[in-house]
C-alpha cells in the first residue's frame, strides 16, 4: 500500500513539474486537447461495441454518452 | 473541426460583435494549474454590451444556440448555451451579475495571448475565490481539486493571499481555504 501511495505522489509530482514548465497559454490548450482525445477514445471503443454502425451513427452514440456524463455531474 | 478550433471561432465571434466577457470555469482553472480535461468552456458576459444570439449567429451552421434559458445556482444570473454540433462541445454564457465578487472579477479581468487572439481571462486570486464559493456551494470535489492544483503550482509569492483572505471571509470560506493551505504545504 505505501508503495502504491509513494507511486500515486510521483505521479502527482510530475503533473505539478509539467503544469509549472509549460505556458499559461498551453495549460489551457490542453484541457480543450484532452476533449478531443477523449472523444478519440470513446468513439474508438464505440466502434468496437458497433463494428457495423457508420460514422454518422457513432457520433450520435458519442453525444448521447456526453449527455449522460453531464447529467451525472449535475446531479441530475 | 477539432475544440481548439471551435474555440478560435467562439473567439473571433467575440471579438466581432465587441462583447465584453470573461473566461472562467475549468479553463481558468487550467490557466493556473494541472491541465484537466473540460467538456465545456464557460465565459461570463456584460448583458448590457453582449448578445449571446449575435454571438451565435456569428458562429454560423455548425453551432446552435439552445433556446431554453436556465439560471446559473450561486448568483441566479441567465444561462445562455451553445453547442459546437458535431462534438457535443458546450460554451456556456453566464450574465454578468450585480454580486460583488462577480462584479470584482469582471473588474479585474486580463487580456492574454490564446491561439494567436486575446483573450479575457481571470486573476489567479478571483479564480481561487470563485473556486472555493463553488465547491462550498455544490459540494464538488473537482472544485477543491482545482485551488489545491492552482495552489501548488503557482508561486504564493505571486498571489495577493491577503485579497482571497478577504473574500473567503465574506463567503465563508475561510475555514476550507486555511485547509487548503496547510495539505498542500511546500511544493516538491
Amino acid at each position: 500500500m505505501a508503495d502504491a501511495d509513494n507511486f500515486i505522489d510521483e505521479i502527482q509530482r510530475d503533473k505539478i513539474i509539467n503544469a509549472r514548465r509549460i505556458s499559461p497559454e498551453r495549460r489551457i490548450r490542453a484541457g480543450l486537447e484532452l476533449f478531443d482525445l477523449n472523444r478519440q477514445l470513446v468513439m474508438a471503443a464505440l466502434k468496437m461495441q458497433h463494428p457495423d454502425v457508420n460514422e454518422a451513427a457513432l457520433n450520435k452514440l458519442f453525444l448521447e454518452r456526453l449527455a449522460m456524463i453531464r447529467r451525472v455531474e449535475s446531479g441530475l | 473541426m477539432n475544440t481548439l478550433d471551435v474555440a478560435a471561432a467562439v473567439l473571433d465571434a467575440l471579438n466581432q460583435v465587441q462583447a465584453s466577457y470573461l473566461m472562467v470555469g475549468a479553463l481558468s482553472s487550467n490557466l493556473y494549474g494541472i491541465p484537466r480535461n473540460t467538456n465545456d468552456a464557460d465565459f461570463v458576459f456584460a448583458a448590457a454590451t453582449t448578445d449571446v444570439s449575435a454571438i451565435a449567429a456569428v458562429l454560423g451552421a455548425g453551432f446552435r444556440l439552445d433556446p431554453q434559458l436556465s439560471f446559473e445556482s450561486i448568483t441566479m444570473t441567465l444561462r445562455r448555451v451553445i453547442t459546437h454540433i458535431e462534438t457535443g462541445f458546450l460554451i456556456e454564457f453566464f450574465e454578468l451579475s450585480d454580486d460583488p465578487h462577480d462584479q470584482m472579477r469582471f473588474r479585474r479581468r486580463q487580456q492574454m495571448p490564446f491561439l494567436n487572439r486575446r483573450i479575457f481571462v481571470p486573476t489567479v486570486e478571483d479564480v481561487i475565490v470563485a473556486k472555493l464559493r463553488w465547491s462550498k456551494h455544490v459540494r464538488r470535489s473537482k472544485d477543491i481539486d482545482d485551488v489545491k492544483n492552482i495552489l501548488v503550482v503557482q508561486d504564493m509569492a505571486n498571489i495577493d493571499l491577503p485579497y482571497i483572505r478577504t473574500w473567503a471571509q465574506a463567503h465563508h470560506t475561510i475555514d476550507l481555504l486555511n485547509q487548503l493551505l496547510a495539505d498542500t504545504g511546500p511544493k516538491p
